[in-house]
């Protein structure tokens, strides 16, 4: 899950390119996807994230996000399924509950558009170091200091927080507590034993993180910028390609 | 460069004093290392000479610190963030980017410096902390002696005369803590940068340090040249302090009147010491 | 009482071996400390022990049981394993839920649960502390009380790893002597620990992980005393240990400080040796 957010490291043409870019094609295709009704072209988005994923050396980190947001489109998928009563019935599966062709086309294409919408936030956030996502936010989108180094910061610590809840659920495991149960809905509630030392132990860390930053400068004035970010003729261009997507969705309606 | 004037501190809502009318001046270049039992107040007190009391925590503060001429309680942690660099104990917490120069470059955008100044600063940092060969990583990949190397060249980036350190080998192996004493001695003797230490390490800090201060119930109890404070044995394991296992056997052998020197900090002292007692005794 | 037959482990099917080919046998009874540098796979092997980690390849039996396929939550009746950070355990606002809590887990009854708790609290000195929030005490009480909750569920082996980081030195002795204790009543340990001294001093057998194997195997003594292992692993001998090898068989591995202190005395003054040779 961790891995999702995090960056990684490298020098591909998508890590190269600006931050807004990169942000400004996730907007684009998320929008071109749920824009569209057409299958095919949903399923083209999701390949070309797939095959962006790949020229930036990053698939095999990325498979994560693709696993996880396949098992989210199939729950919306069954949701669909069970719920689309129009067009023409396949069978029954339970009283009053049909499957028809409607409902397969749709939930199907509801499960690609959450693949092909949502992969490439993250796909942006493992292409993106996070100094630079801060850069453009502050200095192109106007966001202030303050504001876009709490969102940052969040996304930084998502990856800590989830190995202390691993080492937390392991404690209590070992006294006993059945967390490895395989029932779902016990699962959810054994919470508390995990929630209280999760919370002190991220609260530590933050007073920690925020002290540490306080001896470091923070917030004491006008803020100055390390790197340099450059609108490339590369970066124009893709983000042109990004906008006739967005139009070609709506033209394929 | 830093001076306490009769200091008194009481955390906000606690009526206990942390500290207690401390009186201390800390030269530049020295090399000090504070020991004690927990809650003696050590954490406290090098919260005093960066500033994080008052600003960031609160309490009742009564009489002065003065670092590098500027009272505390006037000067903000900014400020003085450019004549104190900290380091804490969690390696993680302190670690907010994601690529290692960026971690360096933070103090750096967060004060206005200029770009250029800033690659140089980078650049210098790494080069003094040891990890150059760092600088494009990955900071989710380094190992915890890594992160806190990281957190030192991220702090003496601003070039503080001052570095003050909470504990920050606590979570690392042996070999991890040795590297960061070792970085720390070529700070102190190459840079001329003023080190504070809080350690529970004692044996590996006396390796190191000049001068130890320990304190024991929100006081100073003992302040002198490393060596002269281990010569208080008794006082030091009444107090609940790991002596170096080497001071104790000489406190040993000098209580028998075998050795009447120094006190050795280290393996190698107490080898010559040895040497010295058994030479003509015994065939060595 | 654990047997650990070609026990090899990686994260998944691409990442390198953590642990590889492990053969070794824990007696009921056993005081072992497992010794090397950080990456070395010494908590990796614990976590094998009571099931958090699986096998990839190799058996791992606790008392009969192949963790492979039991529970955690189950092994937790054999295997107590007290973590690093106290903090990722604690949770009830008193001391006494806090014990109760693992009692429930496994199943005890309520007498039987007010009977422990009160047993646990007395062995560890926490019995006028029992209506206490546990958040409020020191990072070494609160090691206290996460190791009374986890001695109360009475298991037969007591697992530690690095019981005495972040504390000082009269805390890391008290949680130790508790230890020790245990021990001499019957309680196998496992520690892990980075603190040589510690594991000079109390420890019994002494196992140096390197790379994932075991490189060495035995009496505590005598393994501390190969400095060629300890260096290649990333380690330091203690310091009586480091003195006592520049003397060579003049010292003739001598291993505390008494021996040492007697050994000096013994070179330097043998008729102001006092040990009553006379009497």
């Amino acid at each position: 899950m961790k891995e999702m957010l995090q960056y990684v490291n490298g020098n591909s043409l998508f890590h190269r390119m600006n931050p807004l870019t990169k942000l400004a094609w996730a907007v684009l295709i998320c929008a071109a996807c749920f824009a569209s009704s057409s299958h095919l072209f949903v399923l083209g988005l999701l390949i070309s994230n797939i095959l962006i994923a790949y020229a930036g050396k990053i698939l095999a980190k990325a498979k994560g996000t693709f696993k996880a947001l396949f098992i989210l489109g199939l729950f919306l998928m069954l949701f669909q399924l069970l719920f689309t009563n129009t067009g023409r019935v396949y069978f029954y599966i339970l009283p009053g509950v049909p499957i028809t062709d409607d409902g397969v086309s749709f939930s199907l294409l509801l499960m690609l558009k959450m693949m092909a919408a949502l992969s490439p936030l993250s796909l942006m956030l493992m292409l993106t170091p996070m100094n630079e996502l801060l850069t453009a936010m502050v200095d192109k989108l106007k966001v202030p200091y303050q504001y876009a180094f709490v969102v940052i910061t969040a996304l930084r610590f998502i990856p800590t927080f989830s190995h202390e809840m691993d080492q937390i659920m392991q404690a209590q495991m070992s006294r006993g507590h059945a967390t490895d149960t395989k029932n779902p809905f016990k699962k959810i509630g054994m919470v508390l034993p995990m929630c209280i030392p999760l919370l002190i132990s991220s609260v530590r860390k933050i007073e920690t993180m925020a002290i540490s930053i306080e001896t470091r400068g923070f917030g004491t004035g006008p803020r100055s910028y390390r790197k340099k970010l450059e609108f490339t003729f590369r970066d124009m261009m893709f983000i042109i390609i990004c906008v006739a997507v967005l139009a070609l969705s709506l033209v394929l309606r | 460069m830093i001076q306490f004037r009769d200091l008194s501190f009481s955390y906000e809502g606690s009526e206990a004093f942390s500290l207690e009318k401390i009186n201390l001046n800390i030269n530049k270049g020295e090399f000090v290392g504070i020991i004690g039992p927990s809650g003696a107040g050590k954490s406290t007190l090098v919260n005093m000479i960066n500033g994080v009391i008052p600003h960031h925590l609160k309490g009742d503060f009564y009489g002065a610190v003065l670092v590098c001429g500027k009272d505390t309680v006037e000067t903000s942690c900014g400020e003085l963030s450019h004549h104190v660099g900290s380091v804490f104990q969690d390696p993680e917490a302190q670690i907010i980017s994601t690529v290692v120069e960026d971690e360096i470059a933070f103090g750096l955008e967060n004060l206005n410096f200029p770009p250029e100044e800033i690659e140089c600063r980078i650049t210098e940092s790494l080069n003094r902390a040891g990890i150059a060969h760092l600088r494009h990583k990955s900071t989710s990949g380094l190992s915890g002696g890594q992160k806190q190397r990281v957190a030192i060249a991220s702090a003496i980036a601003l070039r503080p005369s001052i570095l003050v350190l909470d504990e920050p080998t606590s979570e690392l192996d042996p070999a991890g803590s040795r590297q960061i004493f070792e970085t720390l001695r070529d700070l102190n003797r190459d840079y001329g940068i003023t080190v504070v230490i809080v350690e529970q390490k004692v044996m590996l800090l006396s390796e190191f340090c000049s001068r130890l201060l320990v304190m024991d119930k929100s006081r100073i109890i003992l302040d002198g040249p490393t060596r002269q404070v281990l010569e208080h044995h008794d006082k030091l394991l009444e107090l609940g302090i790991n002596c170096p296992r080497v001071v104790s056997l000489i406190y040993r052998l000098k209580s028998a009147e075998l050795y009447d020197g120094d006190y050795p900090v280290d393996v190698n002292e107490t080898e010559t010491i040895l040497r010295g007692i058994l030479e003509g005794k015994v065939n060595l | 009482m654990i047997h650990i037959e070609g026990l090899s482990y990686r994260y998944d099917k691409k990442a390198p071996l953590i642990l590889d080919s492990i053969d070794l046998h824990i007696k009921k009874g056993d005081f072992v400390a497992l010794i090397g540098q950080n990456g070395a796979g010494k908590t990796t092997l614990l976590k094998q022990l009571n099931g958090l980690l699986k096998p990839s390849s190799g058996r791992v039996t606790v008392n009969g049981l192949d963790t492979a396929v039991t529970k955690t939550s189950k092994l937790a009746r054999h295997i107590g394993y007290l973590f690093q950070n106290p903090d990722h355990q604690i949770f009830c606002n008193t001391i006494h839920e806090e014990i109760k809590f693992g009692l429930v887990n496994i199943g005890c009854s309520p007498s039987e649960i007010n009977e422990r708790i009160e047993r646990i609290a007395s062995q560890l000195g926490l019995t006028d502390k029992l209506n206490k929030n546990p958040f409020t005490l020191s990072r070494g009480e609160r090691q206290r009380v996460a190791l009374a909750s986890v001695l109360a569920l009475e298991t037969e082996v007591l697992v530690l790893d690095e019981p005495t980081t972040g504390q000082d030195y009269k805390e890391c002795i008290e949680i130790m002597d508790i230890v020790k204790d245990l021990h001499s009543k019957g309680k196998t340990i496992i520690m892990v620990s980075h603190d040589m001294e510690v594991v000079a001093d109390y420890a019994q057998r002494a196992i140096i992980l390197y790379q994932g194997s075991v490189l060495e195997d035995g009496p505590v003594r005598e393994v501390l005393l190969k400095e060629h292992s300890l260096r290649l692993a990333g380690l330091e001998p203690p310091q009586t240990v480091q003195l006592s090898l520049r003397f060579g068989s003049l010292f003739n591995s001598v291993f505390t400080i008494d021996e040492l202190y007697e050994r000096v005395i013994g070179l330097a003054a043998p008729q102001a040796s006092s040990k009553g040779e006379q009497s």
